[in-house]
């Protein structure tokens, strides 16, 4: 549901990193924030537990230029990944326009990435959207903890896992060092500015 | 604000204070929860009025000053209180979303003023008219917003037939300038038997 | 969910924010919808307050109340307002898609502030009706 404000030739959409609980989503977002704190004007909005776990969400809007005469602002929000904040999460969803889907890499997290995707399938269905028509990018998030002997999923099983069916761009990551956190953020502007076109003129 | 007149008396710049700490409610003293009766019934109400404005609340509000009108009727201050109250209390009744802003805060300052009047003991009656004369010459200034207002959209609404300076009389509901004119009739005749008093 | 509105609807809207809510003392006012986008913003000139995580926190906080109101039983809370010591905040929604928040100071009544809000958001549900 982005805002395409005719009058100040102005576009808002919002961009949700979806996943796992302690997946990454937050820490693509601090990379962001600390690599473009120029192009952001206020501070990131984290709504955090004491245990620094996202309790609801993490905002950052993103000043992404002019395309097309609109100034356009993404909304980037990250959802709360533990299974028990599901209430928040689909509330996080209200009005998305593309997703990035943060995988974690870990062998051990196979299940839970699985079900987060099922999750996120059903939430957004609650309003009326559909998974396999929305803009949605996917990031296999930590693979540089296979240079420190953790046992990681292949790209092969991930996207068998994750990506036969929906065939959407995926990238490998790593949020912590920044890798391909900005290729996917590109990826999933660009393909949410596509879908809006229509609406552009 | 308020008129200022050279012998400033303390006493009555204590009251002041209260009067413009619109928010706080007064001391212990002065707290009308404490007091039984009418008043704390009309503190009661317009603690509602703070948080909704709507027929049922108006009209409790207008019983109550009816009620206090029985209980103040010998004393003429607190009756010009209670009729300036039952004044902006219809204004704001009848206008609700489209009252003027002020005259919500008027009505919460005659409010205050009438609350520090009741319930300061020993507080003189020139004193006591002090406070009243803030809250009237408040309401004046109300009064002249409205004419202005309503002029400035006749005139609007009118174009060719300008009238700048005087604010035709219709444009004040008619219990307001009722209202006014007794007030302003009373205390020219208070403050003149008070003079004389003074005087002889 | 999908919708846009013309210039003006939207002249329309901030016609509405001024006339009601800034002349009337409010600080700041922010019509924006339940994704947390801005429709349209006012201030009196004299605040600045990054309005687009309010609007972010807003539309999240507001889906968070509903979500409660419903696990008791309500259909939705008729008051949504959080008081501070200069600031207060006041929600509401408009249409079923829409939520207005007001931003004022103590020298603002709430009461009247609500009857404002009431009748403004008449006005905009016929504006946003002809979208």
């Amino acid at each position: 549901m982005a805002f395409i404000n005719l009058k100040k030739k102005e576009v808002q959409a919002k961009i949700v990193y979806y996943g796992p609980g302690r997946g990454g989503k937050t820490t693509n977002l601090e990379f962001i924030y600390k690599k473009y704190k120029s192009r952001i004007p206020t501070d990131m909005v984290a709504i955090k537990t004491h245990g620094d776990r996202t309790l609801f969400f993490d905002f950052l809007p993103f000043d992404i230029g002019t395309i097309k005469g609109y100034s356009v602002r993404m909304q980037l929000y990250t959802v709360p990944g533990q299974v028990k904040y599901n209430a928040t999460r689909k509330l996080v969803l209200r009005g998305v326009d593309g997703i990035v889907f943060v995988a974690d890499s870990m062998q051990l997290r196979r299940e839970k990435n699985v079900l987060s995707l099922k999750n996120a399938r059903e939430n957004l269905a609650a309003y009326k959207k559909d998974l396999t028509k929305i803009p949605l990018v996917m990031q296999y998030n930590k693979r540089d903890l296979g240079e420190q002997g953790i046992p990681l999923l292949s790209v092969e099983t991930l996207q068998q896992d994750l990506n036969a069916d929906l065939n959407v761009p995926f990238f490998e990551a790593s949020a912590l060092e920044g890798k391909n956190v900005v290729e996917t953020l590109k990826k999933i502007i660009s393909l949410t500015m596509a879908s809006l076109s229509k609406d552009l003129t | 604000m308020d008129a200022d007149r050279p012998s400033s008396n303390k006493e009555v710049d204590d009251q002041l204070e209260y009067l413009f700490a619109e928010t706080q409610s007064a001391d212990a003293g002065l707290d009308p929860e404490s007091q039984p009766g009418p008043l704390r019934d009309l503190k009661a109400i317009f603690l509602a009025v703070d948080w909704e404005i709507n027929d049922d609340i108006m009209n409790a509000l207008l019983r109550q000053i009816d009620a206090l009108k029985n209980t103040f009727s010998g004393d003429r201050i607190m009756m010009l209180f209670l009729q300036l109250l039952e004044a902006v209390g219809k204004y704001v009744k009848g206008k609700k979303a489209h009252a003027h802003p002020d005259a919500i805060k008027l009505l919460n300052s005659i409010y205050t003023s009438l609350e520090i009047v009741s319930l300061s003991k020993g507080m003189t009656d020139a004193e006591r008219k002090k406070i009243l004369r803030i809250e009237v010459n408040r309401f004046q200034r109300l009064k002249d917003k409205l004419a202005r207002k309503k002029a400035v959209e006749k005139a609007a609404a009118l174009p060719k037939k300008d009238a700048p300076g005087e604010s035709p009389p219709e444009e004040i509901p008619p219990a307001l300038r009722y209202v006014l004119q007794e007030v302003r009739k009373v205390i020219r005749e208070e403050f003149a038997a008070f003079k004389a008093e003074f005087k002889s | 969910m999908e919708y846009t509105l013309d210039q003006k609807q939207l002249d329309e809207i901030e016609a509405i924010l001024q006339s009601d809510f800034i002349e009337m003392g409010v600080h700041c006012v922010l019509m924006i919808d339940m994704a947390g986008n801005i429709i349209s913003s006012l201030d009196n000139g004299e605040v600045s307050f990054d309005i687009y995580s309010l609007a972010a926190l807003a539309a999240g906080n507001f889906g968070a109340v509903s979500a409660m109101a419903n696990m008791v039983g309500e259909n939705e809370f008729s008051l949504l307002f959080h008081k501070g010591q200069d600031e207060n905040l006041h929600f509401s929604r408009v249409t079923g898609e829409f939520l207005l928040i007001t931003i004022f100071g103590k020298e603002t009544s709430l009461g009247f502030l609500r009857l404002k809000v009431a009748e403004a958001i008449k006005k905009f549900e016929t504006i946003l009706q002809s979208s």
